[in-house]
């Protein structure tokens, strides 16, 4: 009966009860966008930063990141690359072979970076190809080389200039050969550009005496989410007692601090915009009560017990932002969704700074469910709590006074 | 027009808890508005000071050849007089100037890449605080013959302890392979992976002394005393010092200008969000206030008060909503800041990994003062704005309807 | 010299008729209503309800306009007016009373006579002395910086209709004046409009239930229906 009465209650006064569903609603939007916004760009940091270098999972012989050196190489099993990329999510499964050299030409030396990788499958992480300035691609099978132009320039090097590397290779092997320069390779952090050698897997793993080795087995993923539950998988195939399987949490653990302050200050912000909204619905819920003083007067003054007066305005106020929730939710779904897939791009002033960096300049929207739900929620909540000032003032209420102010 | 002002302001005073309502929420808005700018800028701020302050400070000074091609004959002509020079002009905090060189770090174990500093202890610390940074051993205070300060990282990787030998490898002026023996002295962990992974730190006296290289300077670092100076400290050094490259933090480390750019375009998206929350509560104020005074407005439009003056009195009475809030979430905004700006706001309450981490993590909201008024004016244009659709709303009034009770 | 043939006409209508179409049916609120009103009456226009009095009273008001037909204000056609030209017009041709909200709650006694005035741009110690003595004139000078929520019904009513005086317009229309008032008090109202309308030469049109308004008017029009069932001049 009770509900009856609410429900009816609510659409008496059409226009209001729509000016306050319309304005809960917008808050939940609101807030899912804020949050929506901020995990996007927490999932491209990761994404990004990744991608620069390590990958989102590297798979090493037992011992490896503590001590990276070549003898810490393995021979993969066969099928090991195939078998990550059979995995559920995975992108691709990269191969490396990683050490150091000391490269030179002419009078010149300086030490490198030579990372042993097979361009197609380097593409889907660090993107080899796209930070190619000059000169060509290497295929799997070349003899040549890209470098860094930061490297080629200190080295006062050209496309087509033969490098010479040398360096201590597997089980102490010396390590020394000659390579064509095919292309110059420039990435945002200086530190790549003056320091890498690109070279193609076989090519390295002949120089080093390594034939057959790879250093790491760097996974990459187009779907975050599905990080822990591939690491798991590769952990049920490989033997753990010969191979570590870790996570880019273990690899980068600086990211992991980076996106926690974000996430703080995001916090902070979503707080902020709690406040405003809240206020916003207080104002509501004041008005509401002001306007309606006299029925409420009347209502008293007829007989009905104070508690049963409140415990009617609760109900209206349930349903009331049980429906607002509902519709925010509901649509903020497809507007979220839709900017998940086709992002916003940012103002043009930012761009430079973004692209040195081979980084998008776009705003990302998070699709997790986890934004929209809990948003949802929170408003959902701030309209119960803010209830209190309605039932308050009918416990509070002189009926006469209210049914005389009331007009 | 006077009179409209006079009936807008009393309007303004007769439904008081209305009026608290949108004075309120304007406060609020203001109030979160700087907030939120002060947090944020006082984050950007000190993740910059971070990186200013241990790595690559202010300024740095190099021959313009020696960034393209690290060749160690590119020394600054008359480096350590120029240094010393600078380190007179009271802009400039402190000075240190640097010789490099790149090679390689060999232990036992293994080897690896490293940039080679050779520095004056005493002024490097004044312009990096690396001696604050120590994780184990000292700051070349002891008595080691060929001191060494690496990363920790590094130092693991190398496999080696305090006093450890390791040998340094570069080529000299002549492009001959040289190198020396190091004793370790001390470790040292910053926020930097570079440094903590690939750089060694030696005296310049050593890195000279080997490399041939007499008083030979690379680099010098410099850390103003007042970074709104920086500017102008840029422009005299870069016309005093022609044949050199001065560069400033932005172009040496652009991941900061990234990052910067990066916070800022998100800020502008949050700010934009709460602007329109706080619009979307004034509407639904206003349009209450409008709707409670329908026959009130009919009767205005019957005896003949036109369309245009209804509209402007619901504009006019906002404005002078805004006009009380205004100042009052000013006025907070400016305690709030002053007070946290003194106490700080510890982020490492709210999370241990920011602990471990050893990131400087109280941050103090900073807030330049032209913003204060341009938030309180960017507010105020948008509770005016919204007004206009219940303003509107009010002159859509049909008399009639409003006023007849049969 | 002045015959009762040379007064002017104040109102004419003509073949006025007004449909409503917001309900699914359209509704004919008023057919062939032809209606003349000259300077100086006192007079009453009755009716029950749906009998269309309301609708002509907004369209004589230039509130509403009739779907078909004419009406004339001291002249001038109204019916074509555009919305804004409209609201000028009754603000310097016609004057309301209506039976409650008369008055601008925030405003005092004098400041709302004056708002009028100052709508139409008046000059400011015309307006001013103009209130007052309109206040005087129905003994209400006392209060006249008191706001309309502390004035009774009857005073608040006496100030809506000085307010509409004050604006000089060719006619006052008074939508149930007295509904709102104890006996006295309307009484007094009445007998107030009574001797502006004879020593000022003021027109009155009223609508209303009131028996002693109608009484006191000396013509009255019955609606029925839509159209004019009587049209009844007394002496």
């Amino acid at each position: 009966m009770q509900i009856k009465m609410a429900w009816r209650n609510i659409w008496r006064n059409k226009r209001r009860t729509i000016i306050t569903i319309v304005s809960i609603a917008f808050a939940v939007i609101l807030s899912s966008i804020m949050r929506s916004m901020q995990l996007g760009s927490y999932e491209r940091m990761i994404d990004n930063s990744v991608r620069f270098y390590t990958g989102y999972i590297q798979v090493h012989k037992l011992g490896y990141w503590d001590e990276q050196v070549l003898d810490n190489a393995f021979a993969p099993p066969r099928d090991l690359q195939s078998q990550i990329e059979s995995l559920e999510g995975v992108e691709a499964a990269v191969p490396r072979l990683e050490s150091f050299a000391l490269a030179s030409y002419g009078k010149r030396t300086k030490g490198a970076m030579v990372i042993g990788m097979d361009p197609e499958k380097e593409a889907h992480l660090t993107g080899v190809e796209q930070k190619i300035t000059e000169g060509s691609r290497v295929g799997l099978n070349d003899s040549r080389v890209l470098i860094g132009s930061g490297l080629a320039d200190y080295l006062q090097m050209k496309v087509g200039d033969t490098l010479v590397l040398i360096s201590q290779g597997y089980h102490g092997v010396n390590a020394a050969g000659k390579y064509a320069i095919a292309g110059l390779l420039e990435f945002g952090l200086p530190q790549l550009t003056n320091q890498v050698v690109f070279m193609p897997l076989p090519a390295a793993q002949y120089f080093y005496g390594a034939e057959g080795l790879l250093t790491a087995m760097a996974v990459v993923t187009d779907t975050p989410k599905k990080v822990a539950a591939i690491q798991e998988a590769i952990l049920r195939e490989v033997d753990t007692t010969a191979y570590e399987v870790m996570g880019w949490k273990t690899m980068m653990p600086e990211l992991i601090q980076g996106i926690e302050i974000d996430n703080i200050s995001g916090i902070i912000m979503l707080l902020l915009l709690y406040l405003v909204i809240g206020f916003g619905m207080f104002g509501t819920f004041l008005m509401m009560t002001k306007e309606r003083l006299y029925e409420f007067g009347v209502m008293l003054s007829v007989g009905m017990h104070r508690s049963k007066l409140q415990l009617l305005i609760f109900s209206e106020i349930v349903m009331l932002a049980a429906i607002a929730v509902l519709t925010g939710f509901l649509l903020s779904i497809p507007l979220i969704e839709y900017y998940s897939r086709n992002p916003i791009a940012l103002p043009e002033e930012y761009n430079t700074a973004f692209e040195k960096f081979g980084i998008e300049p776009i705003y990302a929207f998070s699709n997790e469910p986890i934004v929209f739900t809990s948003q949802a929620w929170v408003v959902f909540f701030m309209a119960l709590v803010l209830s209190a000032y309605p039932l308050y003032k009918i416990w509070k209420m002189d009926p006469v006074t209210a049914m005389r102010e009331g007009r | 027009m006077k009179m409209m002002a006079t009936i807008a302001w009393r309007n303004v005073w007769r439904s008081r808890s209305r009026s608290l309502v949108v004075i309120g929420s304007i406060v609020v808005g203001i109030w979160a508005l700087i907030f939120m700018l002060g947090f944020m800028n006082g984050f950007m701020i000190s993740y910059i000071n971070g990186a200013i302050k241990h790595e690559i400070s202010h300024i740095q000074i190099h021959k313009a050849e020696f960034k393209k091609d690290n060749n160690i004959g590119f020394v600054i002509p008359d480096g350590m007089n120029l240094a010393r020079t600078l380190a007179l002009d009271s802009r400039i905090q402190a000075v240190s100037p640097r010789s490099i060189a790149s090679g390689m770090i060999s232990s036992p174990r293994k080897s690896g890449g490293v940039k080679i500093y050779g520095i004056i202890p005493e002024s490097e610390r004044s312009v990096t605080r690396h001696d604050s940074l120590i994780t184990e051993g000292s700051y070349f205070k002891s008595n080691l013959k060929n001191p060494i300060v690496i990363g920790k990282e590094l130092a693991n990787t190398l496999k080696v302890k305090l006093n450890s030998k390791v040998v340094l490898t570069f080529q000299d002026r002549e492009n001959n392979l040289v190198a020396g023996a190091f004793r370790l002295a001390g470790m040292l962990e910053t926020t930097a992976p570079m440094i903590n992974k690939a750089t060694a730190y030696i005296r310049m006296e050593d890195l000279n002394r080997i490399a041939g290289l007499q008083e030979g300077v690379h680099e010098i670092a410099l850390f103003v005393e007042n970074p709104e100076s920086e500017t102008t400290l840029l422009t005299d050094l870069r016309s005093a010092q022609s044949g050199l490259l001065v560069e400033s933090w932005r172009e040496i480390a652009p991941e900061l200008e990234l990052f910067l750019s990066m916070t800022d375009s998100f800020l502008w998206v949050l700010i934009g969000i709460i602007m329109i929350a706080l619009i979307f509560g004034i509407i639904n104020t206003m349009l209450m206030a409008v709707l409670e005074r329908y026959r009130e407005l009919g009767m205005l439009m019957a005896i003949g008060m036109n369309k245009w003056r209804i509209f402007m009195m619901i504009v006019i009475e906002t404005i002078f909503l805004s006009l009380v809030g205004g100042p009052v979430g000013i006025l907070l905004g400016l305690l709030t800041m002053y007070w946290l700006g003194i106490e700080g706001i510890d982020l490492s309450a709210y999370s241990e990994g920011l602990r471990e981490y050893g990131y400087s993590s109280i941050l103090y909201p900073y807030i330049e003062n032209s913003t204060y008024i341009h938030v309180a004016a960017g507010v105020i244009i948008t509770a005016l704005l919204g007004a206009l659709y219940p303003a509107y709303k009010a002159v859509q009034l049909n008399p009639t309807e409003a006023l007849h009770t049969v | 010299m002045e015959t009762t043939t040379d007064k002017k006409i104040v109102i004419e209508t003509r073949d006025i008729a007004k449909v409503y179409q917001d309900a699914k049916i359209p509704v004919r609120a008023l057919k062939d209503v032809d209606l003349e009103i000259v300077e100086g009456e006192f007079t009453a226009i009755v009716g029950p309800s749906g009998s269309g009095k309301t609708t002509l009273l907004n369209i004589i008001g230039g509130l509403d306009n009739p779907t078909s037909g004419t009406i004339k204000v001291a002249g001038k056609d109204i019916s074509k007016l555009k919305e804004s030209e409209r609201i000028d017009f009754r603000l310097h041709n016609i004057g309301f009373v209506f039976q409650q909200y008369n008055l601008i709650p925030v405003l005092t006694a004098r400041e709302n006579v004056e708002f009028i005035m100052l709508l139409q741009k008046k000059p400011v110690h015309e307006m001013r002395a103009r209130a007052l003595h309109l206040l005087e004139e129905v003994e209400l000078k006392h209060k006249a910086n008191v706001r309309p929520s502390e004035l009774s019904g009857g005073q608040q009513q006496r100030v809506a209709v000085i307010r509409a005086l004050a604006s000089q317009p060719k006619f006052i229309l008074a939508d149930e004046p007295t509904a709102n008032l104890d006996s006295a008090s309307a009484a007094n109202l009445l007998d107030m409009m009574a001797r502006m309308n004879q020593e000022e030469g003021m027109t009155f049109i009223f609508s209303t239930h009131d028996q002693r308004v109608i009484d006191k008017a000396r013509r009255v029009v019955t609606l029925e229906d839509g159209m004019i069932k009587s049209d009844e001049v007394r002496s």
